[in-house]
């Protein structure tokens, strides 16, 4: 997924930096203009003050990195024209500045900063939110990169981080490529220019001058290593909807004793990586990942099971609906869409972790027990964005499954403290050993009851991560991007905007999907694109053991393929992707009067599950679904398309499940046997 | 985890289809079942290639084919080694008896058979493979004529796997379905006659379950001889009369908090699937009834009996004043905490000196419910105790 190049890099930037010119000119004439503006309009000049230099300085970056090995066609002048653009770049960067400081000044002096910063964060959020729906692409990206031009500011400016331009080494490193400079761990280095790209230049006592990675460097202090202390004054509340209400106390009996072991084992190797400065000291072993290791028990399949009333002789959340010949819809405290809309400053490791997924885990939460199966969002990233997560991309086809971000939730759980535990995961290889694991990179709970137990408003929320665990406090993702607020508003803006953050939105529903979610079991969150699947499942299973059971006293087993198959094939989110895909192209040849038909309907669903994900879940071929691995994924995803495509011109799986050429494990009547009392769900609650 | 449950967890059999099982139940007919070896070219080229030390076992499956529906349990035959000396012609021998006996006389109910294959991977993990698989009809269209029903048949084998026949468009009759094509040079040998020898043992093996001579039934004496075939002329172990007295449950807490709790939760049960509220007196109990049944890990050896239980506190007045204390020192209840008793004696005729074998009590409450609701709510309660 490289972000790819335009034709003529060159050309291309300078046409940017024209418009970029154009728009500050534009910009510079009407804050003149303003003279004594009311306030909301020059905070609007202002932030686009800011979005300009954003994108001012990414345009900068870019043409830095540009070298006339990347033009087509031989350019003259090359080296003459790609400094005009710098200097052009510069230029505006400097009125920008200017303007900015100029306003902000202003501001201060009329409001006084704690005011303003409340202000700050409102129009933060609804800028944010502007962003989105405009999908204006590069205001994202281009923040953090304006952020190092940022910080060399800041750094200038202090006086005690003059001297900081040292750095000590925490690792050692060889030089990869020529350019490079070799260092040792503890070697005291001169950074002479910092690069956002996270190559820094720097000088070594020998006065050799070279590229180093950023991520093998700490701030060097002569007095001593405190710098990364700075914790303790730096606990300016924002505007967190997080866990505030509920204890977050390491209690025995929350889930955390159970990850804990496991935690402690892998800390280790986390440890190893914080002090290598590759990873941010907020970062951890992900919770939810070790939860969902542990057995199956936090898993879809799970609660997808039936779950029994206390006198275990009926099913608590499947009833029958005699009238409507049909299992029973039922309502549940919790039922709503989320939209995952995406995840923005995100701390990016550093060069030793190579970054295989990028995801967000979701459950629900009371703050100490996971009330909900644990569902899984990958992100999409982009280079060119490398704090940024988004969901949902637009793809040809359908959307995988694992990949969209809307989300449906539901729970019975009278818990006052209910709410949606969000955690952040990177699932890694570190280079150097090939060690593989799961880093959180950060937490937030979103509450969905308030005080007086009034459900939260379907709005979008801005949610600000935490660091450390869930079961942690007060532990920032990155304490080197601190919520310290202190400089101007313009600081404190930028600090904002540099918070780690989840942007989540709760969609209110209509009554059409309401009746749709209640047909779900009572506790479960999935992606939605799967909804009507699911629902299929439990019809089915509502007519084997409601219907049609001999008794219901009846405990025997079920030889039924689906429901004994069904919920593993929610543990391979490919298989359930090629089921949706065999189910639309079905559906889209079923009249208007067969769509009515609810049992035609089951029995069309049955037909394309015997033809797609039933083959698929016992072929011999796909070779076991593992988390993460690119290899497996496309592997796997090359020969379900194989697979379907086949079936698609044989008419079906039969061709499939007979030919000579067919290679098929073993056939054993358990596979397709369903136990439902030995899979039946205990009560959580 | 003790001998009967360890045979009763293996022994877990799918019943057929509710549908077929609705049909009145006839007398059973007892198998049995001899295959004798496999010819051909089985095992498909390449395959040798990847894998070492090949070899090879059956499974075999009851199938509906009425409602495409598997059932019994799969069994599985010994392991062969296949010698794959010439390409041509090979021969597996297996020659395994096979005893099963069902009620299920319809020609639709057949048997599944799977040849399966089994080798070493290069890395050494072991692979198995499915190569191919044979409808087996146990009952025919037309009466038997008892001649050609001991002839040796030849099973043909078909491509693919068995999972083909639960496709919702694999129509009867399957054996003509475009898709399935014949292996060729390929047949499994086999007999198959009724088996009238089995019949004594019809309590100790339950229906649809196929069990192999070479297995052991908890209850039948192993063969005489070295042939191993425990069910050609099965010899029953010799049953001793087990007699249960002084049978008496207590419930926890109590069996007043049992019975108020279980009734609420009914009441609950009830509301909860919409059949609207009932109050607390309108569900009473009419009966606690006890069955009681000798089973061997397969089955029950004899029907359950079914004998009424009735609270300590009805009876305490027309008994001794021994049988009381006697009540009230073993269970170490207080006043207050009643036990149902059982104020006959029991007499297990069917028990068998053997691991396998348990007594198993299953405890039945009857209720009535007000009319306008259905009838009578009967709830069972396991609570299997086991006696050896």
């Amino acid at each position: 997924m490289l972000g790819r190049r335009p034709r003529y890099p060159l050309q291309a930037l300078r046409r940017r930096g024209q418009e970029l010119k154009q728009q500050v000119d534009s910009l510079l004439s009407e804050s003149r203009l303003q003279g004594a503006l009311e306030p909301n309009k020059r905070r609007d000049i202002y932030q686009r003050c800011i979005q300009l230099k954003q994108a001012v300085d990414e345009n900068k970056n870019t043409l830095q990195k540009l070298s006339k090995a990347d033009e087509p066609a031989p350019i003259g002048n090359y080296n003459q024209r790609k400094e005009e653009e710098q200097n052009l770049l510069d230029k505006l960067t400097h009125q920008l500045q200017e303007l900015a400081v100029a306003i902000s000044r202003e501001n201060i002096t009329e409001h006084g900063a704690p005011t303003e910063r409340e202000d700050d964060d409102d129009s933060a959020e609804e800028d944010d939110e502007e962003e989105e729906s405009e999908e204006s692409g590069e205001s994202c990206g281009e923040e953090e990169e304006s952020e190092e031009g940022e910080e060399e500011k800041q750094e200038s400016e202090s006086p005690r981080q003059a001297s900081s331009k040292e750095y000590i080494a925490v690792g050692d490193f060889t030089a990869q490529q020529v350019g490079d400079l070799t260092f040792k761990k503890g070697e005291i280095l001169l950074i002479i220019e910092k690069n956002p790209d996270g190559w820094w230049t720097a000088k070594n006592a020998q006065g050799n001058e070279g590229l180093i990675p950023r991520t093998y460097l700490e701030p060097y202090n002569k007095e001593g290593q405190e710098s990364s202390e700075e914790g303790s004054e730096e606990d300016v509340e924002v505007v967190d909807e997080t866990a505030d209400g509920t204890e977050v106390k390491q209690r025995t009996d929350s889930h955390w004793s159970a990850v804990r072991k496991a935690v402690s084992e892998q800390i280790n190797t986390v440890n190893v990586l914080t002090t290598m400065g590759a990873i941010p000291s907020g970062f951890r072993p992900a919770t939810l990942f070790q939860l969902l290791e542990e057995g199956n028990q936090f898993h879809a399949s799970y609660f997808l099971q039936p779950e029994l009333t206390p006198s275990q002789l009926a099913f608590r959340d499947l009833t029958w609906d005699a009238k409507a010949g049909t299992i029973r819809s039922s309502p549940s405290r919790v039922s709503l869409i989320l939209t995952l809309w995406s995840c923005k400053m995100i701390p990016f490791p550093g060069m030793s972790i190579q970054v295989l997924s990028r995801h967000v885990r979701l459950c629900l939460f009371d703050g100490s027990k996971v009330l909900s199966n644990i569902h899984t969002v990958r992100a999409t990233w982009q280079p060119k964005k490398p704090k940024t997560w988004t969901f949902s991309p637009q793809v040809t086809g359908i959307l995988p499954c694992l990949l969209d971000g809307d989300c449906f939730i539901r729970s019975n759980s009278s818990s006052p403290d209910l709410g949606i535990l969000f955690e952040l995961g990177i699932s890694y290889i570190r280079n150097p050993t090939g060690e593989r694991g799961e880093l959180s990179c950060g937490w937030v709970f979103l509450k969905l009851f308030d005080a007086s137990g009034v459900p939260i408003p379907a709005k979008t929320y801005e949610l600000f991560l935490n660091g450390g665990t869930p079961y942690e406090k007060g532990i920032e993702v990155d304490p080197s991007v601190s919520r310290r607020a202190h400089g101007s508003v313009f600081h404190q803006m930028m600090t904002m905007r540099r918070q780690p953050q989840l942007l989540v939105k709760l969609r209110s529903l209509s009554r059409r999907s309401r009746n749709v979610l209640s047909l779900l079991p009572e506790t479960l969150i999935g992606s939605m694109c799967t909804i009507h699947l699911l629902i299929f499942y439990r019809q089915v299973l509502g007519d084997v053991l409601l219907k049609d059971r001999m008794s219901l006293q009846s405990a025997d087993l079920i030889s039924h393929p689906v429901l004994a198959t069904f919920p593993k094939l929610l543990e391979q989110p490919d298989v359930v992707d090629a089921l949706r895909s065999s189910w639309a192209e079905k559906e889209s040849t079923l009249k208007r009067s067969e769509k009515r038909d609810r049992e035609l309907l089951k029995a069309a669903f049955l037909l394309v599950y015997h033809d797609c994900a039933f083959p698929l879940l016992h072929s011999t071929l796909l070779p076991p679904f593992r988390w993460a691995e690119e290899e497996t994924e496309a592997a796997r995803w090359r020969i379900i398309t194989d697979f379907l495509k086949q079936s698609r011109d044989s008419e079906g799986a039969l061709q499939a499940l007979l030919s000579p050429d067919g290679v098929h494990e073993p056939f054993d009547l358990s596979e397709q046997t369903y136990d439902f009392l030995g899979e039946i769900r205990k009560n959580v609650a | 985890m003790n001998d009967w449950h360890r045979i009763f967890a293996q022994n877990v059999l799918v019943p057929p289809h509710p549908q077929r099982a609705r049909q009145l139940s006839k007398e059973s007919t007892a198998f049995q079942c001899v295959l004798k070896w496999l010819e051909g070219p089985l095992i498909k080229q390449g395959m040798l290639e990847v894998l070492s030390q090949v070899e090879c076992h059956l499974r075999v499956s009851f199938f509906d084919v009425t409602y495409r529906h598997f059932f019994g349990r799969t069994w599985k035959s010994t392991v062969k080694p296949t010698k794959q000396l010439s390409r041509q012609l090979s021969r597996i021998v297996f020659n395994e008896p096979l005893y099963f006996h069902t009620s299920l006389n319809h020609p639709n109910i057949v048997a599944v058979v799977e040849v399966v294959t089994e080798g070493k991977k290069q890395d050494g993990t072991l692979q198995t493979l499915s190569c191919g698989f044979g409808i087996l009809q146990i009952f025919s269209n037309k009466p038997e004529s008892p001649t050609c029903a001991s002839q040796d048949k030849r099973l043909r084998l078909y491509h693919g796997t068995p999972r083909a026949l639960l496709h919702p468009l694999l129509q009867d009759p399957v054996e003509q379905n475009r898709h399935m094509t014949l292996i060729e040079n390929c047949s499994l040998q086999y007999s198959l006659k009724p088996h009238p020898a089995l019949e004594p043992a019809f309590p100790l093996l339950p229906e649809n379950l196929l069990m192999s001579g070479l297995q052991q039934v908890p209850g039948l004496l192993p063969a005489p001889g070295d042939t191993g075939d425990a069910l050609r002329k099965p010899r029953l172990q010799k049953s001793v009369t087990w007699y249960l007295d002084d049978l008496f449950f207590t419930l926890y807490p109590s069996l007043e908090k049992f019975e108020e709790e279980l009734l609420e939760l009914l009441i609950s049960d009830h509301f909860r699937e919409g059949g609207g509220v009932l109050d607390s007196g309108a569900l009473e109990i009419l009966e606690r009834r006890l069955h009681v049944g000798v089973h061997n890990g397969l089955g029950f050896v004899q029907r359950p009996q079914v004998v009424v239980l009735v609270p300590e506190m009805d009876v305490a007045l027309t008994r001794s004043a021994s049988f009381s204390r006697k009540v009230g020192s073993s269970s170490k209840t207080s006043s207050g905490n009643q036990a149902l008793v059982l104020r006959s004696r029991l007499r297990l005729p069917e028990m068998v000196k053997h691991p396998a074998f348990a007594v198993v009590f299953q405890l039945e409450y009857v209720f009535n419910s007000p009319s306008g609701v259905d009838g009578n709510v009967r709830t069972i309660i396991v609570c299997s105790g086991f006696i050896w």
